[in-house]
C-alpha cells in the first residue's frame, strides 16, 4: 500500500518553491499543504505528543518559508523540510522532555473516522494505532525514526541513511532490531488485540 | 509435525518447522524478496500458528503505521507567522542575502579585473597553462640556419612520424651510406622529442614515451636499442658511439618562449642550435652539455 502523502511532482513543486520564495502566499500554502500530513505524522509517532507535534510542523515550515533562498533544488524538498523538523524536534525534546502518549496518537483516526465506518471496524483500527504507538515506544530513538521512515513515510534506505547520516547497513541493522523487538512486543503484550486478524493476513 | 522443509531466501537457509530466519523475515517485509520465495515462507507460516502471528502482528503493524492521522490544516497559521511583502525571508536573512549577493559580484569583479589588469601589464604572467608546442611544429618551424650546422646544407619539413622522410635527412645530413631512423622517443608534457638514428640498423625498431625525468623510462628506451650510453649520450649531449650517428630534435618549452633545437652529432663534436627568442647558435662539445638546456 502506497503513502500518497505529496501527490506533486518535482516540478511542480519547484515551481511552487520559486512563487513562495517571491513571497506567494498561495503558493506558499500548497507547498504546506502537501507536506504537513507527512510531516506531522511523522513526529507524532516520533514523540507521540500532538500538541509538540504542532509546534514543530508549523515552526519547521515557518523556518523553511524564511530560508527559501537557501534551498538547493538539486535536493528533495522533503528532506531538507525533516531534517530542519527534526533539529525543531530535538531542541524542543531537550527543552520540554515530553511524555510519548501512546492512547493519543491511536486516538487521532484519519479517514476511517468517516461515521459510515462500521463501528467494530474503527474501534480495531483505533486500538492498532494504540498497540503500534506502544511497541513503537518501547524502541530506541534511532530505531523508531529508522521505522518510521522506512515504512510510514516509504523512504527508501539509501535516503534515511544521508538522512541520518549513518551507514546503510547501520540503518538496515537498527530497522531489523527495532522490527524485531516490536514483533517480540506484539507477541508479549497485545496478542489479543492482533488475533482477529492473523487468520485473514497468513491466509 | 512433519520435517517438511523449504529453502530459505538465499537457497542455503533451509526453513524447518517452528523456525522461520529472522533473516528470511527482514527480507520480506524489506520488500527484497520476490514473491515466489514470500510465497514459500507464507506457506511455512500457515503450518506453524506461532511463527505466522508474530509475523502477522508485525506486517499489520507496518499496515497500521501507513494508516492516515488527521492532521490541522496548517497553512493558516503558519502564514499568519509570516510577512510576505518582500517574501517571507526576514530582515536579517535579507539582510544577509544581500551582503552575499554583494560579496558575490565584488568577487566576480575583481577576477575579471585582476585577470584583466595581469594581462594588460603582466602579459607573461597570463598565460597561466602551458600548452607544449607540437612536434611536428617545430620540426616545420627550424628556419635555414639551421642547416649551417657542421657544414649540412639542408634542412627537413616533414613530421617525425615520417620515418622515411627523417631517415632521408639523416643520409644528407650524415653523408654516409645507410642511416635509418630506429626510433623515436617523445613526452606528452614537455615537446621533447629524440630521434635516434643508427647506420647501420635495418628498421625502426621501437617507441617510447617518457618524461625528461624519468631516469626509468630512459633506461627502459635505451635497453630497446641494447644501447643504454647511446641515449644518454644523446639526451645529455655527450658523443655517440662511433659507429652510429644520432640526432637529437627536440623542443624545450620555457616560461616565455618554445626553443627548438637541432643536435646532429658528427664522432667527435656535435653542434647544436637553438632557436626562439634572441636566436640562438652554439657549437658544444663534449663537456658542454650544460648549454644544451639552456
Amino acid at each position: 500500500m502506497g503513502v500518497d502523502w505529496c501527490v506533486m511532482t518535482k516540478g511542480e513543486e519547484l515551481r511552487l518553491i520559486e512563487l513562495a520564495q517571491t513571497g506567494d502566499h498561495d503558493a506558499a500554502s500548497a507547498l504546506i499543504r502537501a507536506h504537513q500530513q507527512s510531516l506531522f505524522a511523522y513526529l507524532l509517532r516520533m514523540s507521540g505528543n500532538p500538541e509538540l507535534s504542532e509546534d514543530v510542523v508549523q515552526d519547521a515550515f515557518v523556518r523553511v518559508l524564511q530560508n527559501l533562498h537557501r534551498f538547493d533544488p538539486r535536493f528533495r524538498f522533503s528532506t531538507w523540510l525533516f531534517t530542519i523538523a527534526k533539529r525543531l524536534y530535538v531542541n524542543a525534546c531537550q527543552k520540554m522532555k515530553p511524555v510519548y502518549d501512546t492512547d493519543i496518537v491511536g486516538s487521532r483516526r484519519g479517514r476511517d473516522a468517516d461515521p459510515s465506518t462500521p463501528t467494530l471496524l474503527r474501534e480495531r483500527n483505533s486500538q492498532a494505532r494504540d498497540a503500534i504507538g506502544r511497541a513503537l515506544s518501547q524502541l530506541s530513538g534511532d530505531q523508531r525514526e529508522i521505522i518510521l521512515l522506512f515504512h510510514q513515510q516509504e523512504w527508501p534506505i539509501t535516503r534515511i541513511a544521508e538522512f541520518m547520516g549513518m551507514p546503510e547497513g547501520t540503518v538496515k541493522s537498527h530497522l531489523h532490531r527495532g522490527r524485531r523487538k516490536m514483533r517480540k512486543y506484539f507477541e508479549l503484550h497485545e496478542s489479543s488485540a492482533w488475533s482477529a486478524e492473523f487468520a485473514g493476513v497468513v491466509a | 509435525m512433519t520435517a517438511q522443509k523449504h529453502q530459505g531466501c538465499d537457497g542455503s537457509d533451509p526453513i524447518g518447522p517452528g523456525r522461520v530466519p529472522d533473516a528470511l523475515i527482514d527480507a520480506v517485509l524489506d520488500g527484497d524478496i520476490d514473491a515466489a520465495r514470500s510465497k514459500i515462507l507464507y506457506e511455512h507460516l500457515a503450518k506453524t500458528p506461532d511463527a505466522a502471528r508474530e509475523v502477522a502482528a508485525t506486517e499489520r503493524a507496518i499496515e497500521a503505521l501507513k494508516a492516515p492521522i488527521h492532521t490541522p490544516d496548517m497553512s493558516y497559521l503558519v502564514l499568519s507567522q509570516l510577512g510576505g511583502r518582500h517574501g517571507f525571508t526576514t530582515a536579517a536573512g535579507r539582510r544577509q542575502l544581500w551582503i552575499t549577493r554583494i560579496a558575490a559580484a565584488a568577487v566576480l569583479v575583481l577576477t575579471v579585473g585582476g585577470a584583466f589588469a595581469v594581462q594588460r601589464f603582466v602579459p607573461q604572467a597570463a598565460h597561466l597553462v602551458h600548452h607544449p608546442t607540437p612536434v611536428s611544429d617545430v620540426v616545420a618551424a627550424v628556419p635555414e640556419p639551421a642547416t649551417q650546422i657542421a657544414g649540412i646544407r639542408t634542412q627537413i619539413t616533414c613530421g617525425l612520424d615520417d620515418f622515411s622522410g627523417l631517415t632521408n635527412f639523416a643520409r644528407v645530413c650524415m653523408a654516409p651510406k645507410s642511416v635509418e631512423v630506429v626510433a623515436v622517443a617523445s613526452e606528452e608534457s614537455s615537446p621533447i622529442t629524440i630521434i635516434v638514428m643508427q647506420r647501420t640498423a635495418p628498421a625502426m625498431n621501437g617507441q617510447v614515451k617518457f618524461a625528461t625525468d624519468d631516469s626509468a623510462a630512459f633506461d627502459q628506451f635505451a635497453a630497446l636499442h641494447n644501447s643504454k650510453s647511446e641515449f644518454l649520450m644523446a639526451s645529455y649531449a655527450q658523443s655517440p658511439r662511433p659507429d652510429e650517428s644520432l640526432a637529437m630534435w627536440g623542443a624545450t618549452s620555457g616560461s616565455a618562449h618554445v626553443e627548438p633545437m637541432m643536435l646532429l652529432t658528427p664522432a667527435a663534436a656535435f653542434d647544436w642550435v637553438g632557436l626562439g627568442d634572441g636566436f640562438a647558435s652554439t657549437r658544444g662539445n663534449r663537456s658542454d652539455s650544460s648549454s644544451l638546456y639552456r
